[in-house]
């Protein structure tokens, strides 16, 4: 996981924050919104700043009261959501 | 097609004020109807609240205008946005504005803050991508009113979207009320190109058989989307019956300068020679009598139209696109297209001299 070269979000998405911490993706393409909690609004934002998947990582640990090992496991369940939507471009280890 | 139902669409029988709260605008339309040199050179003009409150109180007493929608420029830039929110509110009125979406997280707030009053806010879309948008309204400006829809949809706040048909836009028509349907969108408002130049109407204006079939396919959308879709400005409709909320005294337009207008989509026109559609200064006049005149005028232009269509039927088979379009004829008559009357003047015959009797 920690080797996993993180993607970078697709052209066609385009996110927006509310004053709650979520936050929400708008797939131009397919015409869809998709909801993300505070964390995955965060790890998106990580994306887009082409973050190392570490650094992702310990802003939510400092965020979150979470081990790295819990963190580095809701990265790659967000991952592959992302992927499976076509949120984002191909997984590659 | 069902013509009335096209017709139908944004021209409901509520009593309305339009107000343009700026003559300023943040972007750069190269089609928009608005003077250029109001959007973006003149002095920036913010309608005072005070006016404001007045000419609503006053509309509201003397034809039970219930329903303000502010327009401009763009009415997100204007200062005291929140104020103007807050008072419509406080009138127990509802409003709608039009919006580029640009600023919406400024105006977002003002919004929700007072949400009771507004009833629905329209964003202008170019197109279902964001090439097709950014063409004309520079690069982000997708970004921003897809953004401005999703936040509206998330908080509930109603919101409508309005696009263009054009050269450019007609081939994206579905396009445009799936996405328009699928962020949310309560309705979906097309307008025509309203021409500002003859180079304008010859590069981005469908011929008259390209509009049918723009109308066609957009009643055929109407029929399979749940939200209404429908032409709001510029359809073709040869009824002489008042086709229009400004013809038929429902509605009437406030240019920035604090000006009665009668329609929205004639004030402050690009390029226009005159200006008899404005009433009256109602800085300096109240209300009530200068809406009678206004009535007076719509009656006028119902009756010219009337005379238009009566002529056009006397000459079967050919269509004049100027006459029976509502807003083109009220664009012609009222001198919003002095290019197009150059254009009849050099296809006419010389005059010939006429000489006086003396020899003169």
């Amino acid at each position: 996981m920690t080797n996993l070269s993180l993607p970078k979000p697709h052209a066609h998405v385009i996110v927006t924050d509310f004053d709650d911490g979520e936050g929400v993706l708008i797939d131009v393409q397919a015409r869809r919104y998709y909801q993300l909690n505070e964390t995955a609004l965060l790890i998106w934002r990580g994306l887009e700043q082409n973050q190392p998947l570490p650094q992702i990582i310990s802003q939510l640990t400092a965020s979150y009261e979470v081990s790295a090992e819990q963190a580095a496991e809701s990265v790659r369940r967000l991952l592959a959501a992302l992927e499976d939507h076509k949120l984002i471009g191909a997984l590659r280890q | 097609m069902n013509d009335s139902a096209l017709r139908r669409i944004g021209e409901d029988d509520t009593p309305r004020i339009t107000i343009e709260l700026t003559n300023r605008c943040n972007l750069h339309c190269d089609y928009c109807v608005r003077d250029d040199d109001a959007l973006h050179r003149s002095p920036a003009h913010f309608f005072p609240l005070d006016l404001l409150r007045r000419i609503v109180t006053e509309a509201r007493e003397v034809c039970g205008v219930n329903y303000v929608s502010f327009t401009g420029g763009e009415p997100a830039l204007h200062p005291q946005f929140g104020e103007i929110l807050a008072m419509v509110e406080a009138e127990g009125l509802q409003c709608g504005f039009v919006t580029n979406g640009w600023f919406f997280d400024r105006a977002q707030s003002a919004v929700l803050r007072h949400r009771a009053a507004v009833r629905v806010v329209a964003f202008s879309l170019d197109g279902a991508t964001a090439e097709s948008h950014d063409r004309w309204r520079g690069e982000g400006s997708f970004a921003r009113v897809m953004r401005a829809l999703a936040q509206c949809h998330f908080h509930g706040v109603p919101f409508i979207v309005k696009a263009g048909i054009r050269r450019d836009t007609s081939p994206q028509l579905e396009q445009i009320a799936l996405l328009a349907a699928r962020m949310g969108a309560s309705a979906l408002h097309f307008s025509h190109l309203m021409p500002t130049s003859q180079t304008v109407e010859t590069e981005l204006a469908l011929t008259f058989a390209e509009r049918q079939r723009a109308e066609q396919e957009i009643a055929i959308l109407g029929r399979i989307l749940k939200m209404p879709v429908g032409v709001a400005v510029g359809y073709y409709n040869v009824d002489p019956a008042p086709p229009c909320s400004a013809l038929s005294g429902a509605s009437c337009n406030v240019d920035y300068r604090g000006r009665l207008t009668l329609c929205c989509n004639l004030a402050g026109y690009r390029g226009a020679a005159n200006e008899p559609d404005v009433i009256a200064d109602l800085t300096r006049e109240d209300f009530a009598s200068a809406y009678a005149r206004l009535r007076d005028l719509a009656g006028e232009q119902v009756a010219r139209r009337r005379a238009a269509l009566s002529a056009q039927t006397q000459d079967e088979g050919k269509v004049d696109l100027y006459a029976g379009s509502p807003c083109l004829f009220c664009l012609q008559s009222f001198g919003k297209l002095p290019w197009r009357a150059a254009i009849a003047r050099s296809a006419s015959p010389a005059p010939q001299t006429v000489s006086s009797a003396t020899g003169e």
